[in-house]
């Protein structure tokens, strides 16, 4: 085990131990969860809605935290796992409800100097997101479909089959896609192909 | 259940909210399935992954103190993931006895024993979600100073309560075992009709190994109109309380 990996399994250590404090009810062990993941909640709430939304979306996300702690079953998966799905499905569920920006909406404008031509596709923009050049670079090697499926339904608020719906393709199709671009993810990045072993 | 069912469930299965029977048909489709398995565990590594990568943005630091603030008033998820229900006939018929010796008018009954005519106690756990989260239900929270009101591990008792519901919820966290011999009692003083603001008994609690205690009370009156409600821990069943405050809430 080199020294990142020892460094992860202790992190997932003490973020378990929060959670089992969580699920025993300690509200300093949700304050604690919340200065660790607050700013990536944010971050993938920022690229759907409005920052005021954005900023209720996460109260409402760490909400459903504090009262759903007890659902999470270690033996299922991760609770890295869990969590970003418990905050995509407040997102689905509640965007309905408020003004959706489009992912579009929510990307810089041209700087001075620039013209939009010669930026990048939004997708490009939204890789953004990840701090990791691996994740980064991983997510650039998939096709541009799959990369889309990736993108705007676990981080843009769109379920797959609003995405079915705006693409005007059968949902099985972004089944597939999604299937194939998770398979694909999963050999790169198990494969180091950019140069790090995750 | 088949493949692609499971494929269809894998987000709900994962937050543990399908119902028992199917998460169970689930479970035991995965254990048979290697590909199932192996794509459900897989598809959790990346996606921690990813979750994990994302460059964070901090949120203006007055979101953490709305949060704190608000989950104060709204019971966890230690109060939530209620237990099986098994009966307690004894407290049961403590409570009720108490409640006719006294001439309350109040029916009063153990939670855990009225989970037993229900089929899902996640459906009774959403039930006190939703009703505690509502935005019209009144929240009082006893403690035991004033000093201990911003401690998040000093023990802590609230009454959840609305106008024109027919019940109510008491909910405790980390209150310790009652001395041998005696019993934390529920007190409160109701503001209608009461013109000598005489306590009334409301119930008996016993909190769990872990200081928690969950009940539902009904409340025929369907008022919230409550000027204090408090604990005592006495020692025997006397109809009004002598030993002193252990947690409080009063409208003064």
């Amino acid at each position: 085990m080199n020294f990142s990996q020892e460094s992860n399994a202790n992190k997932d250590k003490e973020v378990l131990l929060l959670v089992e404090r969580l699920q025993q009810g300690d509200a300093a062990a949700l304050a604690a969860l919340y200065d660790l993941y607050a700013g990536r909640v944010h971050a993938i709430l920022l690229r759907a809605v409005e920052p005021g939304l954005a900023e209720e979306l996460l109260q409402d996300a760490f909400m459903a935290l504090w009262q759903k702690a007890g659902l999470y079953d270690s033996t299922r998966g991760s609770f890295n796992a869990w969590f970003f799905t418990l905050v995509r499905h407040r997102l689905y569920d509640a965007l309905p409800r408020y003004q959706k920006l489009r992912v579009e909406n929510s990307l810089l404008a041209p700087g001075v100097g620039e013209k939009a031509s010669e930026l990048p596709g939004p997708e490009d923009q939204i890789l953004t997101l990840f701090r990791d050049s691996e994740i980064q670079e991983a997510l650039k090697a998939l096709p541009t479909d799959q990369r889309e499926v990736i993108i705007r339904t676990f981080f843009g608020g769109l379920t797959q089959r609003e995405l079915a719906e705006q693409l005007d393709v059968p949902i099985t199709t972004i089944k597939g896609r999604s299937r194939l671009a998770l398979q694909r993810l999963r050999q790169i990045l198990a494969k180091g192909e950019f140069g790090k072993v995750l | 259940m088949n493949c692609s069912k499971v494929e269809e469930l894998e987000d709900s299965y994962l937050l543990g909210e399908l119902e028992e029977k199917e998460a169970a048909v689930m479970k035991q489709h995965i254990a048979g399935c290697p590909d199932c398995a192996n794509r459900l565990a897989a598809n959790q590594e990346i996606l921690g992954q990813l979750f994990a990568s994302v460059e964070p943005i901090s949120p203006p630091p007055r979101a953490r103190t709305a949060l704190l603030e608000k989950i104060s008033n709204v019971p966890p998820a230690a109060l939530l993931s209620l237990p099986p229900p098994r009966r307690n006939w004894v407290n049961w018929a403590m409570g009720v006895a108490a409640a006719l010796i006294i001439g309350l008018g109040l029916w009063v009954f153990s939670l855990q024993s009225s989970l037993n005519e229900v089929s899902s106690h996640q459906l009774e756990a959403q039930r006190l979600a939703d009703y505690t989260s509502a935005a019209d239900t009144r929240v009082w929270t006893m403690i035991t100073s004033e000093q201990d009101r911003t401690n998040p591990n000093a023990p802590r008792a609230r009454m959840y309560i609305r106008d024109g519901s027919d019940y109510y919820y008491v909910t405790t966290s980390k209150i310790p075992p009652a001395p041998s011999g005696k019993n934390y009692k529920l007190w409160m003083v109701r503001g209608d009709n009461n013109p000598t603001n005489q306590p009334e008994f409301v119930s008996n609690l016993a909190p769990d190994n872990q200081g928690r205690i969950t009940v539902q009370l009904a409340n025929p009156s369907r008022s919230a109109n409550i000027t204090s409600c408090f604990i005592t821990i006495e020692g025997g069943e006397a109809g009004k309380p002598t030993a002193p405050v252990y947690l409080i809430w009063s409208q003064s």
